[in-house]
């Protein structure tokens, strides 16, 4: 029977444009283990695996060789019969361990018409037993990779336990049917193509900041002899990638969710004001600061269990004068991000193309140094026959970072903290930049929950 | 409104949340009741226009707390369109 051919959503080809653009797949890899410091039966644990392969299509889709522009299609296979490979690393230590795994993580899906996704049952140092899944971006993001490794323990205590059979998982083509319609409906496309250009427009030209201060810009207008240049230059020849984690201990998190709840403002938005006031702080009190915030879109109950990739990422501009108080500027990024929530069925890189024919800058310059990712569901066992279990999970980097800096908020699986994980390009940051700017962050938020009408530029001389 | 679109409005919210249409009540808060976030407020009010073919206010729409108002906002504009 002929396979039935579906283009890229809008998330997938996000993904897969430094594929095009680099020529290797690596970039587009997820790795991340999951597991519990409990004994597993993996004679059951390969079991729900298998059953997630039947459940979840995304992790059947395959994808078509390039055409002549570099394109792919991809297809879903109605069965993956593949074995679950089990590996035993517990005689080493946990980093040589982790090490380990991290350099499978380099190991590239390179091939038309092949699995995209492996899963190995893994029993790690500690006592920690779980799986260790290698996955091409495309089929998923970081909020439908915690929906399959959920969806999977419920399968097992099912089987190990006797609990109930998890409900269906929602069908990433059906999904991805209602998305291609949506993008292609005029009505919608041209409300959106007029948001985003009057936004684009409103307030002119954006400018570039940096927590290294304007000397980074002022760099690039001197590399291009323009004095007048308003974007900088992205690294594109080392992209190696440093990481610096830092652990909020869990009151410190339930302040800051306290307050997000009682004065109605979202964490992004919160930690998007923490990052634009140090920004401003570092570059001479700038008002105007352009971050990008990714999106994981996922709204309906369809979309949170369909899988695949729906992570857009879109600039958030915001203008903040130094007397605007803490409180009000909260609200100002809320707003703002709001209205590009309601705008964000509109291809980001169409978003991309209109900024760079209203400012035409040189190519491979950037107005924004810092993106965001904040991911509010925890990977937690909510089996009750393992709660209490404590759950280690860990993301391993794919060796590429396309992005200056790329903070990623989530809430720890066992003590209700939260994790700020910085990947910073290594070309010219340093771990020690990181624990500067979580300090700062920190201490802005901290300030300005405890006096919420204390002005912008009051906090900036304060902290 | 009629039923048929008070039907169809009721569907679609029970998309974005866990209880079925007919659990839905006219006195339910969208954030509160029916555990919507920002996000996905923003993509149900995309949802309406382009299934009721309204063109809402976004200033307004933003401030809709309970699905009574909605309705009644909903019933509004389908009159201004007819």
């Amino acid at each position: 029977m002929e396979k039935e051919l579906y283009p890229l959503n809008v998330g997938q080809m996000l993904q897969y444009l430094p594929i095009k653009e680099t020529g290797t797949q690596r970039c587009c890899n997820i790795s991340v283990f999951c597991g519990l410091q409990s004994p597993i039966d993996f004679g059951l644990l390969k079991h729900a695996v298998q059953d997630e392969f039947e459940r979840a299509d995304c992790l059947r889709l395959r994808f078509t060789a390039p055409d002549e522009n570099g394109d792919v299609m991809q297809y879903v296979v109605d069965h993956d019969d593949r074995d679950v490979p089990f590996l035993d690393l517990s005689g080493m230590t946990m980093p040589e361990a982790d090490a380990y795994l991290q350099s499978k993580t380099y190991e590239e899906f390179n091939a038309p018409d092949i699995p995209m996704a492996e899963f190995t049952m893994v029993k790690m140092p500690e006592g920690y037993n779980g799986l260790y899944i290698h996955i091409d971006h495309r089929l998923t993001d970081s909020t439908a990779l915690i929906v399959t490794v959920n969806d999977i323990m419920e399968i097992y205590c099912h089987y190990r336990f006797g609990s109930e059979y998890p409900a269906p998982l929602a069908s990433f083509i059906e999904v991805l049917k209602k998305d291609l319609e949506k993008a292609n409906n005029p009505k919608r496309q041209s409300k959106d193509e007029k948001f985003w250009r009057d936004m684009l427009t409103e307030n002119g030209e954006p400018i570039y900041s940096d927590i290294q201060g304007p000397g980074v810009l002022r760099a690039s207008r001197k590399a291009h002899g323009d004095r007048t240049l308003c974007a900088a230059d992205v690294e594109k020849k080392d992209r190696s990638v440093g990481i610096a984690d830092f652990h909020l201990e869990p009151e410190a998190t339930q302040n800051m969710m306290d307050f997000c709840m009682n004065h109605n403002i979202s964490m992004t938005n919160l930690i998007l004001l923490a990052m634009r006031t140090y920004l401003s702080k570092q570059n001479g009190g700038q008002q105007d600061i352009m971050l990008r915030n990714f999106v994981s879109r996922r709204s309906t109950r369809e979309e949170w269990t369909c899988g695949g990739s729906r992570t857009l990422s879109y600039p958030c501009r915001t203008i903040i004068t130094p007397d605007t108080e803490f409180l009000d500027a909260a609200y100002k990024v809320q707003d703002v991000q709001n209205r590009v929530y309601l705008h964000s069925n509109y291809d980001p890189m169409k978003v991309k193309a209109m900024m760079k024919e209203l400012y035409p800058t040189p190519d491979d310059t950037e107005y924004i140094s810092m993106s965001l990712t904040y991911q509010p569901m925890p990977v937690r066992m909510k089996n009750e026959h393992l709660k209490g279990i404590n759950v280690r999970s860990v993301w391993y980097p794919n060796g590429a970072a396309t992005k200056k800096i790329y903070l990623t908020v989530t809430h720890s699986a066992n003590d209700g903290g939260m994790i700020f994980d910085f990947h910073y390009q290594k070309a010219s940051l340093t771990y020690h930049d990181m624990e500067l700017l979580y300090y700062y962050m920190m201490k802005i938020i901290y300030k300005g929950m405890a006096e919420p009408d204390m002005t912008i530029g009051e906090i900036i001389t304060n902290i | 409104m009629d039923e048929q679109k008070k039907k169809e409005f009721l569907g679609l919210v029970s998309q974005y949340c866990e209880l079925p249409e007919n659990d839905i009540k006219p006195e339910m808060r969208f954030r509160e009741d029916l555990g919507f976030n920002s996000l996905n407020f923003m993509a149900f009010l995309g949802d309406i226009e382009d299934t009721f073919d309204v063109e809402l206010d976004e200033q307004k729409a933003v401030t809709l707390t309970t699905i009574a108002q909605a309705l009644e906002y909903l019933e509004e504009l389908t009159k201004e369109e007819e």
